[in-house]
């Protein structure tokens, strides 16, 4: 076991290493990023005297080493635009986006697990087929859309919540609501297959046959079972609730990192682009490694190796 | 791209007198509308109904909407002023009195409890005059005062604030403090003393400040008296009071103790109002100055909101929870006037919009005086303006709009005539059947400019000329525009532009890489204005350029943008031609 989590774990440095590489690249890719920073009017000479300063004239591999140089120490240098470091700009959002993905992560599962296990309970039923609906529109409506609908609706015509920001938990609720609609959708159709499939299993025949109240049935034993894939996406929808929140922390200003990162790309600020991702990457890898664990825990039969 | 080029065609029904102002807007809206959720859910399909095997995490990470005027990250801007207007003091009637005695005995009733401003982005520091963006610089001249500024009562030419400014010679300036007791909001005392260090701190190489540039001529600062300074230049500097709008003093003894960390952190200006606290992404927060100096404060807390989404700064105006938001987009002028909680108010700016017709590039059909010439003749400017912009929009004649302070009023635009832009192109020996441009825009950093370009290919259509539109993300535009790989035509906007230095030398010198158009003997010219500190014989100077950069048709001249405001109902607020957002003389409105 702890053989394994060591593995896993120098595992996850090869990645978020390889991951570095490849975004460090990719945003060199997209152009110089001199322009984003100084005003317009500075004169080539002093545009080379910055370039010169910051390094962007080196060949790109020394550029690069010089990064990876940097980064092994925990420092992604300065933001180009803002005099701040890039790591500390990101530490700061950090709590902003985990609020958010946590909130979300909890409404999902405790919205999406029983409306998935109520819909297997009455297949084909009219809930079913309600709660069907609902989990298709939340496949498919994008996160944007349904926020820009949501503030529409509760905060300019109803009045009811604040269209954006971050303090109270009034404003909590639609960034939430947004970012955690495709999850629930995702979590209740997940859970109502796996449900159907346990609940057709001969143990909770026999169980059923022993005389066991059905609701011992289901919320114990069925569960039991049927939660080992919702844990496997559990790990997965970490990383989608990462990536979701750049839309969702834009629309709704919540001052995370998603909202970072995105600023941040459209402006070429190379080193708080380098710092979120790492971030980004560190979260889902570990969330990954987690649910490997529980899986573990959950069931005797996976061994870890 | 189908749904622009219908725009295209709706604007064509619209020239053509098929189709009325109101329902081409309607019908553009509802194509660009369309094709985003048309867009969206395409993408959205690919995701749908899976149940969960396989985790496309990645799905929406990308989805952000573009459609919006919005990007309004930060213009670069540039600071400008014209000279002619330095030495009058007249227009600081505001009597300077200290207003202490405002504040005590006033019922609160005649204030505003707070305004708040949604802003597309936070202030990349507090420190005044080392960064230069707009939103950044909002927001400090907040909290701090400037040297001079930009005067709305005098066409905006720049004015006394803090100083007065004078001209001793064509090297030397005075600056004089136009009160003996202005304070900062710690009591500190302000001095000569005090913009000598600053603009010393500027030119210190070791502080990175984007002014540091700007003042590149000042050579050294000599403080007087305690209310005196001036300032010494290696060469004639008209442009110098220009300069001076952006240097905000600080407090020295605070400056001392604290450090530059803390200073940009925690500021301690002159100014309207007084530091509260600021989180970042989320909020700047600012309370009254009772002793502001120059006039009583109308507004109990000023509040910076950070939004980046437009659509979701016009929600919360909507719903009352902001009080002010810019650049509201053309196709929302009826949702807000429509709303009782807000209104509109709009003001031509001086950030003028054109279109690069490159002429100093081998190869380019441009490189034909006649060319270009045909080029202003054959777009309806007026009818883009009426069409697409609802009438926000202000013609330009020149490559200097009606604000700036040294515009050549005699000049004439180009009038819409087709025939005799055909006349011109045969003249030139071009045949615009044959005749295929490539024209570069961006998408969503100028009012309406997607649908803009699209028009202007489209009016270019009708003589035969084909104009391929590239539409790029806007960093990718500028990359194009510096590296000049751009097609013959390139879309770009300038601003503010309140005098011609600033604007022309920058634009139409060197390789004139914003401009696409520059000449050797015009090039001279400008140096030489631009030297010339009598603001008289300046002025000629410019006359005459302007005149020859239009009737060489250096640009397709295009309009000044309105920057249009959207305002609660229950405050007064007045917008300006230079952009500068300012809460300082805002207050409540009765209606």
């Amino acid at each position: 076991m702890t053989a394994y989590i060591i593995r896993r774990l120098i595992h996850m440095v090869f990645v978020i290493f390889l991951v570095l590489t490849v975004v460090f690249f990719l945003t060199r890719l997209t152009g110089d990023p001199v322009h984003f920073f100084v005003p317009m009017d500075t004169s080539r000479a002093n545009l080379e005297e910055i370039r010169e300063r910051y390094g962007f004239n080196d060949p790109l591999w020394q550029q690069y080493l010089r990064f990876m140089g940097d980064a092994v120490r925990g420092d992604f240098g300065d933001s180009l635009r803002q005099r701040d470091s890039a790591t500390g700009l990101v530490l700061a959002r950090i709590p902003a986006t985990l609020q958010l993905g946590a909130a979300a992560l909890a409404v999902s599962l405790l919205i999406g697990v029983p409306l998935g296990i109520f819909s297997a309970l009455n297949r084909g039923s009219l809930g079913d087929k309600a709660a069907t609906l609902i989990s298709v529109l939340g496949l498919s409506v994008p996160a944007f859309l349904m926020g820009l609908l949501l503030i529409l609706f509760f905060s300019v015509y109803l009045g009811w919540l604040p269209t954006s920001g971050r303090g109270s938990l009034a404003q909590l609720i639609m960034p939430t609501a947004t970012l955690a609609a495709f999850s629930v959708a995702r979590y209740a159709r997940l859970s109502r297959s796996t449900m159907l499939d346990v609940l057709g299993q001969d143990y909770i025949r026999t169980g059923r046959a022993k005389g066991l109240s059905e609701s011992k049935v289901v919320w114990v034993h069925a569960l039991k079972n049927a939660s080992i894939p919702l844990l496997t996406i559990t790990g997965l929808q970490a990383g989608h609730l990462l990536g979701g929140a750049v839309v969702v922390e834009q629309i709704f200003a919540w001052p995370g990192m998603g909202r970072l990162l995105l600023q941040s790309l459209l402006n070429r600020d190379f080193p708080v682009v380098m710092a979120t991702i790492v971030f980004v990457a560190l979260v889902y890898t570990l969330f990954s490694l987690l649910t490997d664990l529980a899986y573990a825990w959950a069931n005797p039969e996976v061994r870890l190796k | 791209m189908a749904d622009l080029s219908s725009l295209g065609n709706l604007r064509h029904a619209l020239a053509t007198g098929q189709l009325t102002r109101r329902d081409l807007i309607k019908r553009a809206t509802v194509l660009g509308v369309g094709a985003t959720i048309g867009g969206t859910l395409l993408a959205a399909c690919e995701d749908d109904g899976d149940d969960g095997e396989e985790v496309d995490d990645t799905a929406d990470a990308g989805q952000v909407d573009l459609d919006d005027a919005d990007d309004d990250d930060d213009d670069d801007t540039v600071a400008d002023e014209p000279d002619d207007h330095v030495d009058d003091e007249d227009h600081d009637d505001e009597d300077p009195d200290d207003s202490d005695d405002a504040d005590d005995d006033e019922p609160t009733g005649d204030r505003v409890d707070r305004i708040t401003v949604g802003i597309g982005a936070d202030a990349l520091t507090l420190m005044p005059t080392a960064i230069v963006d707009w939103t950044t610089g909002i927001m400090i001249s907040h909290i701090y005062d400037r040297t001079v500024n930009y005067d709305p009562d005098d066409n905006f030419a720049v004015g006394a604030w803090l100083c007065t400014i004078e001209v001793i010679d064509d090297l030397t300036w005075e600056m004089q403090l136009v009160d003996d007791n202005i304070q900062f909001h710690n009591g500190e005392v302000l001095t000569a003393e005090h913009f000598k260090v600053l603009l010393e701190w500027v030119q210190d190489e070791a502080n990175e400040s984007h002014y540091l540039e700007r003042f590149q001529p000042v050579e050294d600062i000599e403080v007087i008296d305690d209310l005196t300074w001036r300032v010494t230049t290696s060469e004639p500097f008209p442009i110098f009071p220009t300069r001076l709008v952006a240097l905000e003093p600080v407090p020295l003894e605070y400056w001392e103790e604290v450090g530059d960390d803390e200073l940009a952190n925690n500021p301690v200006g002159t100014g309207p109002f007084m530091f509260n606290e600021w989180v970042r992404d989320e909020r700047l927060l600012l309370d009254r100055n009772p002793d502001y100096w120059k006039h009583d404060v109308q507004v109990d807390q000023v509040e910076f909101r950070f939004m980046p989404e437009f659509s979701s700064r016009l929600s919360s105006l909507l719903a009352g929870e902001i009080q002010i938001v810019k650049d509201v987009p053309i196709d929302a002028l009826d949702t807000v006037e429509d709303n009782d909680e807000a209104r509109i108010e709009s003001i031509p700016s001086s950030r003028v919009n054109y279109v690069a017709l490159v002429n100093n590039r081998e190869g380019s059909v441009f490189e034909d005086v006649r060319v270009r010439q045909a080029i202003n003749y054959a777009v309806d400017v007026d009818a883009i303006i009426d069409g697409i912009f609802q009438g926000e929009a202000t013609k330009m004649a020149g490559c200097l709009s009606e604000v700036n302070a040294n515009v050549n009023p005699d000049i004439e635009p180009y009038p819409y005539d087709p025939d005799r832009a055909l006349e011109l192109l045969e003249e030139a020996g071009v045949d615009p059947n044959e005749l295929e441009i490539t024209m570069d825009a961006p998408q969503g950093r100028y009012p309406m400019d997607a649908d803009a370009a699209q028009a202007i290919a489209a009016e270019l259509g009708r003589i035969g000329i084909t104009v391929n539109v590239q539409f790029n993300e806007w960093g990718t535009h500028l990359d194009k525009i510096v590296n000049r790989e751009t097609g013959d035509m390139f879309y770009l906007g300038w601003g503010p532009a309140l005098e011609a230095q600033g604007t022309i030398e920058f634009l139409f010198t060197g390789d004139s890489t914003y401009s696409g158009y520059g000449d050797p003997e015009l090039e001279e010219m400008i140096f030489d204005a631009g030297r010339t500190v009598d603001p008289d014989e300046a002025q000629e100077k410019w006359d005459e350029i302007q005149e020859i950069i239009h009737e060489d048709a250096g640009w397709l001249f295009l309009w000044q943008q309105h920057d249009i405001y959207g305002v609660a109902e229950n405050v007064e607020f007045t917008p300006r031609a230079d952009e500068f957002m300012w809460m300082g003389d805002a207050g409540p409105r009765n209606s």
